[in-house]
This record gives structure tokens, sequence and C-alpha cells, in this order.
């Protein structure tokens, strides 16, 4: 879908089509879906909401915190809720994909076993919440997440779904962020909690993205795309604020940062520039280096240089901007050929 | 070039010009993004060097516009002439600190920050969306006038869903005749990615963006009687309108009954958005973001509905135990229409589900 636009833009925009048959070459090219897509599309569309309504529909049931109902009968909904995902899972997984499933070079999807593994998941965290609720455990938040996170491994590992993967990650995230934050952790000897949290996540997503990477040589359904750039996201932001955190820092003699950032920026680029190109992480290091180096430049102009400092800086950007673009736009044609 | 579009195209009978020029490429949306960040950072420093560097400018309203104006002016003219990126990234620059400059001229000429302040605003952003001769700058714009719309239409008439529904219905009709005018498409586009960023802004300012408007949003005044429903109502009207558009695409294909139940199910989303506010706007972004074959879109409409989930969940109101009913009834509704369309039409789903990938 991506690609036909693409080529039907280039050719319209070099005059390549004439101007009068350009509407008839866009019914031709297939960029809009035809009746069987759209069928298609309304199938998963229904499928994701209506299972995301439903299981949002408990969740906010358990939220109400509702007195007059009994603790055994929301303990019994919210598990009967989460037996009949699996029992879904089962049924569409014995079904096979002939019905549910799209096939895509050999790679069988059971679009209904995935949205139902998805929801008992979900559901899963809402009993542990529950459980939480209805005991007043007094454990810390980030008990609830980690718990859950370890709960739903196995249905994660079964399967075979890329969002889902990304869920557990993100649940792992939150709960070393909030056990950072609150203990500070082995890290907390040498950091300050929330330098230590930032380094935390940093080092979870740095080491997920590199496995993914690898793990998709291998599985073809941990696809690099989305998923890879949302973990990139996860490992560059925390290091570029460690940075920043470094440069504002008047009493910092020393940081690991320093040393840590130009070789995660080093990696960055012998990775995505010729192991498995990709232009968004590159593009992603670039403002990271924008942003590190204009605190840099800004914290010794801004404080002592007056205007002059501020013209000198605006230009440094745009300097920076302007290579960045320059350098990009060109990597950009060298990938596409 | 795919062999296989030019000889789709070649076999329905369009003439494809060879040419031995290479094609100028798309420049990706993050490298757009990239681009106008660091030009709104250096029009920040640009306008730090101003003030602090002249004053007396700053201190005149007539020479502040003057010297926005020249800066825009400057701007245009270093576009028009395509002199290199340092160059546009430093004509971008120059037009961010002197469109500030406009805004700090008409504001202290007006006295205060009022509607007339907005409705300037939106004015000069139009023209800039629809003059500037760079797609980054022409998307810019075109943001800033749908959160001045915003502002204006909350300041001047207490109707802040109205702009999030104008901005949908225009971005839709906008959308959908993206090719209508092959030489000005890619001056559409980026106006219809404006559009697009700006709904997003104006859903985050509505849900979560209450101090913004400091207390100057007053119930019961100007057009507040249309609230909340009217940004629901244009919302409806926008997915009737793409509905239109596909069954018009696809008029030989689809049966009475199916025409039927799209305009049931438009109907039903309104009633659910009156609930759940924005519901319906993420629902005609996806929607209108697979029609036409635009994943980018599609992503944003995502990331709409989930703003308008997460608003539901914090919505006062109704109590949670409301909001429970209703999504259950909602989820159960969902899947028996699932479950009906799987009855009407099995075999064309096995056959979509095998071709529908591979495009």
């Amino acid at each position: 879908m991506a690609s036909i636009r693409r080529e039907l833009v280039a050719l319209i925009e070099r005059g390549a089509i004439p101007w009068e048959q350009v509407s008839r070459a866009v019914a031709l090219s297939g960029l809009h879906p035809s009746g069987r897509a759209w069928g298609l599309f309304l199938d998963r569309l229904l499928l994701w909401l209506g299972m995301l309504a439903l299981t949002c529909a408990v969740l906010f049931l358990v939220a109400y915190n509702w007195s007059e109902m009994a603790r055994w009968l929301r303990f019994g909904l919210v598990q009967a809720a989460l037996v009949a995902s699996i029992g879904v899972y089962w049924w569409a997984e014995g079904r096979g994909v002939v019905d549910d499933g799209v096939v895509d070079e050999g790679i069988a999807e059971n679009i209904v076993a995935r949205a139902a593994l998805t929801a008992a998941s979900l559901l899963l965290g809402v009993l542990l919440a529950l459980f939480g609720q209805v005991y007043q455990t007094g454990a810390d938040p980030w008990q609830l997440f980690f718990f859950w996170a370890v709960l739903m491994l196995p249905w994660a590992v079964v399967a075979r779904f890329d969002a889902l993967w990304i869920l557990w990650l993100g649940l792992l995230n939150l709960s070393l962020a909030l056990y950072l934050r609150t203990w500070g952790g082995a890290f907390g000897i040498l950091f300050a909690s929330d330098v230590a949290t930032l380094w935390g996540v940093f080092a979870l997503n740095t080491v997920a993205l590199m496995l993914w990477e690898l793990g998709a040589r291998r599985w073809r359904w941990l696809s690099p795309g989305w998923t890879t750039c949302l973990l990139a996201l996860g490992s560059g932001i925390p290091l570029t604020l460690l940075m920043l955190n470094f440069i504002l820092d008047e009493w910092a003699d020393v940081s690991a940062a320093v040393l840590v950032y130009p070789l995660w920026l080093a990696a960055l680029y012998f990775v995505y520039r010729h192991w498995r190109p990709d232009l968004f992480m590159l593009a992603g290091g670039c403002l990271s280096v924008i942003v590190v180096l204009t605190t840099f430049f800004g914290r010794h102009l801004l404080w002592h240089g007056g205007p002059g400092g501020f013209l000198l800086l605006s230009m440094a950007v745009l300097a920076l901007g302007a290579m960045a673009v320059f350098w990009l736009k060109r990597l950009n044609v060298e990938m596409s050929a | 070039m795919t062999h296989s579009l030019k000889e789709r195209l070649g076999q329905g009978g369009i003439d494809i010009a060879e040419s031995e020029a290479v094609p100028a490429l798309e420049t990706p949306w993050f490298v757009r993004a990239l681009q106008a960040f660091s030009g709104w950072l250096a029009a920040m420093f640009l306008l730090g060097f101003i003030a602090m560097g002249a004053v007396f400018i700053i201190d005149s309203s007539v020479a502040t516009a003057a010297l926005g104006l020249v800066m825009i002016a400057g701007a245009y003219a270093a576009l028009r002439a395509h002199a290199g990126d340092f160059l546009e990234h430093l004509a971008l620059a120059g037009s961010l600190a002197g469109q500030l400059l406009m805004a700090w001229a008409l504001g202290s000429a007006l006295g205060d920050v009022n509607a007339g302040f907005w409705w300037a605003l939106v004015g000069l952003q139009g023209v800039l969306a629809l003059v500037m001769p760079s797609l980054t700058h022409r998307t810019f714009s075109t943001f800033a006038a749908s959160l001045a719309l915003y502002l204006a239409l909350i300041e001047g008439a207490s109707a802040p869903s109205l702009a999030g529904g104008l901005v949908l219905l225009a971005l839709t009709v906008l959308w959908l005749n993206e090719f209508r005018w092959p030489a000005y498409m890619r001056q559409l586009q980026a106006l219809g990615y404006g559009l697009l960023l700006g709904v997003l802004a104006i859903q985050v300012m509505g849900y979560h963006g209450q101090s913004l408007i400091m207390g100057r949003y007053h119930y019961g005044a100007g057009l507040a009687w249309l609230e909340p429903w009217v940004g629901d109502a244009l919302a409806t009207l926008a997915f009737v309108l793409l509905l239109r558009h596909v069954f018009q695409r696809h008029k030989h294909a689809i049966a009475p009954s199916a025409w039927v139940a799209a305009y049931g199910v438009a109907a039903v989303l309104m009633l659910l958005s009156l609930q759940a506010h924005g519901l319906s706007q993420g629902a005609v972004v996806i929607v209108l973001g697979f029609a036409i074959g635009n994943r980018l879109i599609m992503a944003l409409g995502v990331m709409l509905l989930l703003l308008a989930s997460t608003n539901y969940y914090y919505w006062l109101d109704v109590t949670l135990l409301t909001k429970s009913a209703t999504l259950f009834v909602l989820g159960v509704l969902l899947l028996m229409l699932r479950w009906v369309l799987h009855r009407r039409w099995p075999s064309d789903r096995r056959i979509a589900a095998r071709g529908g990938e591979n495009q």
C-alpha cells in the first residue's frame, strides 16, 4: 500500500501520467482498497474494537469498586472473562487459520487467537489489580506490573505476536522505572533515583532492541518495523536525557553517559547505515545529536554571551539541522536505489 | 519503480511517459519533522537575539510588525529560490520568528489576547499555508491555523468542539480529493497533514489542556448551546461524506442493504460519541486512512481513538459502572456485527485473506 502510493505520487509528480488520466490511474493502481480488502479491514476492525470494548468493560467495572458486589462475584467475573479468552484462543487455534488467518509467505496469522490472547493478557492485569484492591496487600505499584509481565510471558511466547511483546516490554519498563524511582536499586549507590531510572530504562530497551534485531533474522513474525522504532526511542530518549542532565548539572564532574553516548551513536550508525539500513533510526540519532549539542552550546553561550550568543546558537542549530537533512536526503536516495 | 504498477497502468491504457531523469524522491515525514524542529528551535534563538539586541524594535508595535513582515517576505523569497538545505532552514527559522513578531505586535496593538487576535492569526497562517513554497512550511502553517481557530472559537464563541469538527471535515474533503488537481497534489497533501496534526493537538488540548485556556472559557456565551455535540455531528457528517465517496467508488459491488447498514453504523457512532467524545473523530480518520491507502493517517487515527478512550475513562458526568455497561453492550454489538458479516460473506473474506495482504 505504502509503496504503491510512493510510486504513484512520484509518477504523477514528474508528469509521467497525463493529468487528464490521473484519476483513472489512481483507480487502476490498486492504491484504493478493493471490496474484498474492505471486507478484511472491517472484519479486523470489528474484532479488535469488540475485544477491547469487552476488556475495558471488565476493567471499568473493577475500577468502579462496587461495594454492593460481593468480592467472590468480582473475582469470579474477571476470572470467567479470563478463562473465556483462553477458551476462545484454544478454539481458534484448533480451527486453524483457514477461516480467520492471513497467509503471508508461509506465515499463518490467526487473528482471532491473537486477539483472544491479547484480551487474556490485559485481563490478567485487571485480575492482579482487583487482588490488590480487595486485599489491600500494600504492595508497591512496581510489583503489580512486574508480576503481570512475568505471568503473561508464556502467552507472549506462544502468541508469536509483536504487539503482545511490546505490551510485555512496556510493563517491564513501567515496573523497572517505578522500582528504580522508589528504591534506586543497584544503581542507587552510584546515582540519584531519577538518573538511575533513566539508566535502567535505557539498558532494558537497548538490550531488547538488540535481541529483537537478532531475533528478526530468525523469526519472520518479529520483522522490524514500528516495534524496533519504538524500542529505539525507548533506548535513545533516556540516554539523550542523561546527556542533558550531565550538561545542565553544574556540580557534575563526570558521567558514564559521556562514554556511553558516543558508543551508542557509533553502534546506531553502524547497524542502521550498513547492517540493516533504516533512515528513521538515523534521523533519530541526528535529532539526539542536535539536541545535545544545542544544549551544550546554549549552556556556555547563553549564560555568558548576551544577544550575540543567541544569534550564534541560532546559526549553529540551522547548520546542524541543514547538515542532518542534507545527509538524510542523500541516504534516502541511496537506500531507495 | 516496480514493473507491476507500470504494467498495471499500461494494461489499463494509461500512457506512461518514459523519462531518463531520476524521479524526485518524497522526503520521509520524519526528515520533514526534523527540519521543522530545527527550524523552530533556531527561530526561538533568533527571537531571543532580537528581543535582547533590539529592544527598541520590540517596544514599537509598528516596527515589530514591519520587521516580522520583512522576515516573512525574505523567507518567501529564499524558499522560492530553492537555494539548498541551509537556506531553506534559514528561511523556515526566519519565517517562524517573523510570525511570532507579527503575533507580538498584534497582541500589543489590540491590548489583549482576545478572539480578534486569534482570528487574525488564523488569517495569517491560512495565507502562509497557501502561498509559502515549502511543504514543511505549509504543513506547519496549517497546523498553527487549526490551533488558532480552536482558540478563536473558545474565546469568541465558547465552542471548542466546533473547531475540531470543522478541521476534521476539511481534512476529510481534502484527502478525498488529493489527486483531483495533480499540479497541486503535494501542496494538498502538505495541508492535509497539517490539518491532521491540528485535529490531534485540538483533541489533546481539549482533553488535558484546560489550563492552557486559563479560565477564559465561558459557559453559556456565544455558541455554547452547540456544545458538546456539534463536534461529533460534524465528525458524523465527515463520516457520511467518506461513506458516500467509497460507495461511489464501488457502486456496482455494494448491495443496497450494505448502504443502509453503513449509514446506520454512522448514526450509532454519533450516538456513542455523545458519551465518548472524540470516538467518531478517531473512527473517521482510521477509515479515511484505509480508504485512501495511507497508513500514516491510519496510525494517527489510532492515536485519536486511544485519546478518546482515555478521556472517556476520566469523564466525570457518568459513573464507571455506567461506562462499563455501555462498553459491554458496544463490545457485544461489534462482535455480533462481525459474526453477521462472516455469515453473509464467508467466501469473500477467505479470498481477501489471501489476496489482501499481497497488495
